[in-house]
């Protein structure tokens, strides 16, 4: 491992997260919040220090191998979600910890608050919220590639330690056009978004902080209320709309752009992440309008909004699902768990893991009946490798037991069973609110301050996909020279 | 000879020795003179009936089974039993369809969940506890004669490194059978004995030790946990502790006079780790909070870990005060499960400790993407087939236990209860730590009922063999070629 070079791209990584302070710093000035200026100016001015430090100590030539790769992903995120709390607790709006897992939940995109009031912020630090969740919704990495030039050979292993999924394939020949045509089409519809929403009656300012939590599924809100405010039913269609678009793969979206729309309708997991959003929101609609005495037309309303809302992993809330029938709940939290698709900026186990998964045991139950067939599991037309395979459903158990640890860490706390077990997967699959004491309409602020500890770590694992941080702790990782 | 000749066979076997033993509750409503008579009598007539229909027809059967009827024997193994079960119940008219169903399935697959007025009708709670001891029995022996053949496995043979013969040919199962049977018996006749020295009445200990072979754990049955005699307490912990175990291991091992094979494998090793982790735990928990001394707070610690991790779920008085940390770790272990070979619920010791290990291979294969990283368990390298099956039926399990949280809210309408209930049901353990009400089963509308049993049933057929069945049953009626 070799230590100078990752040194030297972090100092490129922490002095990029610098440069994009100056933009919530600007509107600052322009509106005069003298204390929230003075807390980016202090906060930009120490990612510079930071940055120039490392790029003192760092080697501008030098092989990235994965291992470099895995760490500049690993260190990256956690030195970027470090410096993103500075402006929290320089302006005194937060304590270090609660800064931190703020700060956290905004780059994992999962959008849950540790403040009682977000009203009570200045317009600039709420735009660095937003801007946090949108960076980190697609990827520090994949920007960092897309926007810096000279990211060098080993960007491809970088960029795979950050892709969420089993597979990562490359949609260009050049890893850096790739990253650049991810981040047009993310640009792209987060603008298209925003502009839906000023068209939906939202003031600019709020419609650009939306557009950037929505399309990086991460669901912080401008308001406490949220978008109950509004209460538009045009505005929460539009956002509907943008979250299953999120939920769904920005590769493919380029695909499709280049080589034909087929290619979106003929997308397995596009299909079947379709298909589990309408059953769900049938189920959830049906539930609602007959256990609860919501009208027809409100059950329909409040289906649709939250199984999307909860599906991509955004969280929006317009009702509070804390109070639906058991089933309803029931529904929402394999929802939660199961995610949006692979390479989406969505969390959860993500739904082609859970295709592979199904395919998997179609796959042992054919062979056990013919044990001479060739057998093998076919995905999009491509044939999946055994590896992979078992890889995913390594992924899987592991995804559980990091959801069950982190509950006992909260039932530990004494916060109760049931709940903490909502609010680990809630966690996990970045989603954010879960049921009960962090439930739809409550916050992580009454977490104990070890459970919001461990809900960074957890935020952390569910946005690198586990393995990427979890390499990081065996000691044959940090050996300079190879073992053979 | 028909197809289905091997098939009639064996089931007509199987309901003739349920037959047989249906007698046993009958002689004792007789002699007690209780309104239940007519009921097990007329049970006792249609099981002995139907088994030696379906003998004289299956006479000319096949030496060899096939996997479609292996599959089918698999399921039909539990079904036959469970219909012969309800008889009674329902003849009799003590309880109603639902609950008949429920009950029995409730003790068929040793979870013990208790929904009828048992009282004083002792022939009902004869039956209660045959159905336990013999369902505890009819899942050993199908795991070592048709489940090998169906369901591939899963990490069966893990456990056994030489000396198992598993085949489908029937001579060779009746003889693992007997062995199986023999050692389940031979448990069980210590267990009766050793409850018998510590103080219980002679018709408690055997129920109590019937109850605990076959990890049922009924607390309506066998009173003996609220009395202040900590003996039984003690033996049911040994007990406990031996049936958590792989019970042909032991079989083997005695025969071979391998003494250290009882303890010196991977499995037990972890299993006992497992124990004394959430042993410590929970005492520390126990001294802590609950006022216990050291002592008292150690054996009461052990005996609910235990008694959670071999899915018999016996609780004590005030289990559901516990702290919410020890009532995770109780229900976790109740998902974990003994050793592969033992009657308990759960996913098993086997299947988790190869899980555990993926997840390190999996470590090293993010850092060394073409790197061949085998799993290794007592010295051996597992092949790629199994690892996958044993992952597949890790996301099987949950993925059931998922859909039947899903479809038992819809009847029980609390998140909390229907999680608890479902993972009672789901492991076998039949205790709910609080979660839901000790009524709450009672109350259940009689669909929620149904699907508990089915569920029930479905965890002690293992759903890879039950995807089988259905592939077999509904979408290849015929071979393509």
């Amino acid at each position: 491992m070799n230590i100078a070079v990752v040194a030297n791209v972090l100092g490129t990584l922490v002095l990029a997260a610098g440069a994009t302070m100056f933009f919530p710093l600007a509107l600052s000035v322009i509106l005069e919040e003298n204390e929230a200026a003075a807390a980016f100016l202090v906060s930009a001015v120490l990612c510079l220090i930071v940055a120039f430090e490392l790029k003192n100590h760092g080697l501008q030539a030098g092989r990235l191998s994965i291992r470099e790769g895995i760490a500049i992903t690993g260190l990256g995120w956690l030195s970027v979600s470090f410096l993103g709390m500075l402006p929290y607790v320089f302006g005194g709006y937060m304590n270090v910890l609660d800064g931190f897992t703020e700060s956290v939940s905004g780059f994992s995109g999962t959008g849950a608050t540790v403040l009682k009031s977000v009203e009570a912020l200045p317009m600039s630090v709420l735009l660095w919220r937003s801007l946090t969740g949108w960076i980190g919704g697609l990827g520090i990495i994949v920007i960092f590639v897309a926007i810096l030039p000279q990211a060098g050979r080993g960007s491809v292993f970088m960029m795979k330690a950050e892709s969420t999924g089993p597979t990562s394939e490359r949609q260009l020949p050049k890893i850096r056009d790739n990253a650049k045509a991810l981040f047009g089409v993310y640009f792209i519809f987060t603008a298209l978004c925003a502009l839906s929403y000023r068209l939906c009656g939202m003031d600019v300012f709020a419609a650009v902080n939306h557009a950037c939590s929505t399309i990086a599924t991460g669901g912080f809100s401008v308001f406490d209320d949220g978008i109950v405010r509004y209460n538009s039913p045009a505005l929460e269609l539009c956002m509907a709309f943008f979250m299953l678009i999120s939920s769904g793969s920005f590769a493919l979206y380029l695909t499709a752009f280049n080589h034909g729309i087929k290619r979106l309708t003929h997308n397995t997991e596009l299909r079947v992440y379709l298909a589990i959003v309408a059953v769900a929101a049938v189920l959830v609609f049906a539930d609602l309008a007959l256990e609860t005495d919501m009208d027809l037309l409100a059950s329909l309303r409040y289906a649709v909004f939250h199984v999307t809302s909860i599906s991509s992993t955004t969280a929006y809330v317009i009702n509070d699902f804390d109070e639906w029938p058991a089933f309803s709940k029931a529904v929402l939290l394999i929802l939660m768990f199961i995610g949006g698709c692979a390479g989406s900026t969505s969390g959860g186990l993500k739904v082609s893991r859970v295709v592979l998964l199904f395919k998997l045991t179609e796959m042992l139950v054919k062979q056990k009946m013919h044990p001479q067939m060739i057998t093998g599991v076919r995905l999009n037309g491509q044939n999946i490798p055994d590896e992979v395979m078992i890889g995913v459903a390594r992924y899987f158990f592991a995804y559980i037991i990091v959801d069950i640890v982190f509950a006992m860490i909260m039932v530990m706390n004494g916060l109760p069973l049931v709940e903490s077990t909502g609010v680990s997967i809630s966690t996990m699959g970045s989603v954010g609110p879960g049921f009960g004491f962090a439930g739809a309409t409550s916050t992580y602020e009454e977490l104990p301050p070890l459970c919001k500890i461990a809900a960074c770590g957890v935020m952390f694992l569910g946005r690198l996909e586990i393995f990427t941080v979890a390499v990081m702790f065996t000691p044959e990782f940090w050996r300079r020279k190879k073992g053979w | 000879m028909t197809k289905y000749e091997t098939m009639f066979f064996i089931l007509g076997r199987l309901s003739l020795m349920w037959g047989v033993v249906m007698l046993m509750p009958t002689f004792v409503a007789l002699w007690r003179g209780e309104s239940t008579t007519a009921g097990f009598a007329a049970g006792a007539f249609i099981a002995l009936a139907a088994g030696a229909y379906l003998v004289k027809n299956g006479q000319s059967h096949r030496r060899q089974l096939n996997l479609r009827e292996a599959a089918n024997l698999l399921l039909f193994a539990w079904l036959v039993p469970s219909v012969i079960g309800v008889l009674p119940f329902f003849l009799s008219r003590t309880l109603g369809f639902a609950d008949a169903v429920f009950e029995t399935l409730s003790f068929l697959t040793t979870t013990g969940i208790n929904v009828a007025p048992l009282n004083d009708v002792l022939s009902l709670k004869v039956w209660c506890v045959l159905l336990a001891w013999l369902g505890g029995l009819n899942f050993l022996v199908l795991f070592v004669t048709l489940m090998p053949v169906v369901s591939g496995l899963f990490g069966v043979e893990l456990a056994f490194r030489r000396g198992m013969n598993f085949s489908a040919v029937l001579g060779q199962m009746a003889d693992v059978a007997r062995q199986t049977f023999l050692a389940y018996l031979f448990i069980t006749l210590l267990a009766a004995a050793l409850f018998f020295m510590s103080g219980l009445s002679a018709l408690d200990a055997v129920f109590a030790a019937m109850l605990t072979v076959s990890t049922t754990g009924d607390g309506d049955i066998v009173s003996f946990l609220t009395e202040q005699n900590p003996w039984p307490k003690t033996v049911a912990l040994i007990v406990m502790l031996i049936v958590s175990g792989n019970i042909l291991r032991y079989w083997r091992s005695v025969r071979r006079q391998e003494f250290r094979d009882f303890y010196a494998n991977a499995e037990s090793r972890f299993f006992l780790m497992l124990i004394l982790a959430a042993g410590a735990i929970i005492t520390m928990q126990l001294v802590t909070y609950g006022g216990y001394g050291l002592f008292s707070a150690i054996h009461l610690a052990l005996f609910e870990t235990l008694s959670f991790a071999n899915t018999n779920g016996f609780a004590a008085a005030n289990i559901d005060n516990w702290p919410d940390i020890s009532k995770i770790c109780l229900i976790l272990l109740a998902f974990a499960g003994g050793c592969i070979g033992s009657p308990t619920g759960g996913i098993k010791i086997m299947r988790i400790i190869v899980l555990t290990k993926m997840l390190t291979a999996e470590a090293r294969r993010t850092l060394h993407p073409n790197m061949i990283s085998n799993i290794v368990v007592d010295g051996r390298s597992l092949a790629v087939k199994d690892v996958s099956r044993i992952l597949s039926f890790f996301s099987l399990y949950l993925s059931a236990f998922f859909l039947f949280v899903l479809l038992l809210s819809l009847v029980v309408g609390d998140l909390s209860a229907t999680v608890g209930m479902a993972a009672a049901c789901f492991t076998n353990m039949g205790e709910g730590l609080g979660l839901f009400r000790p009524d709450a089963f009672n109350n259940l509308h009689a669909v929620g009922k149904l699907l508990c049993a089915f569920f029930m049933i479905l965890s002690r057929v293992e759903i890879f063999a039950f995807l089988i069945f259905l592939q077999y049953a509904f979408f290849e009626r015929r071979t393509k070629w």
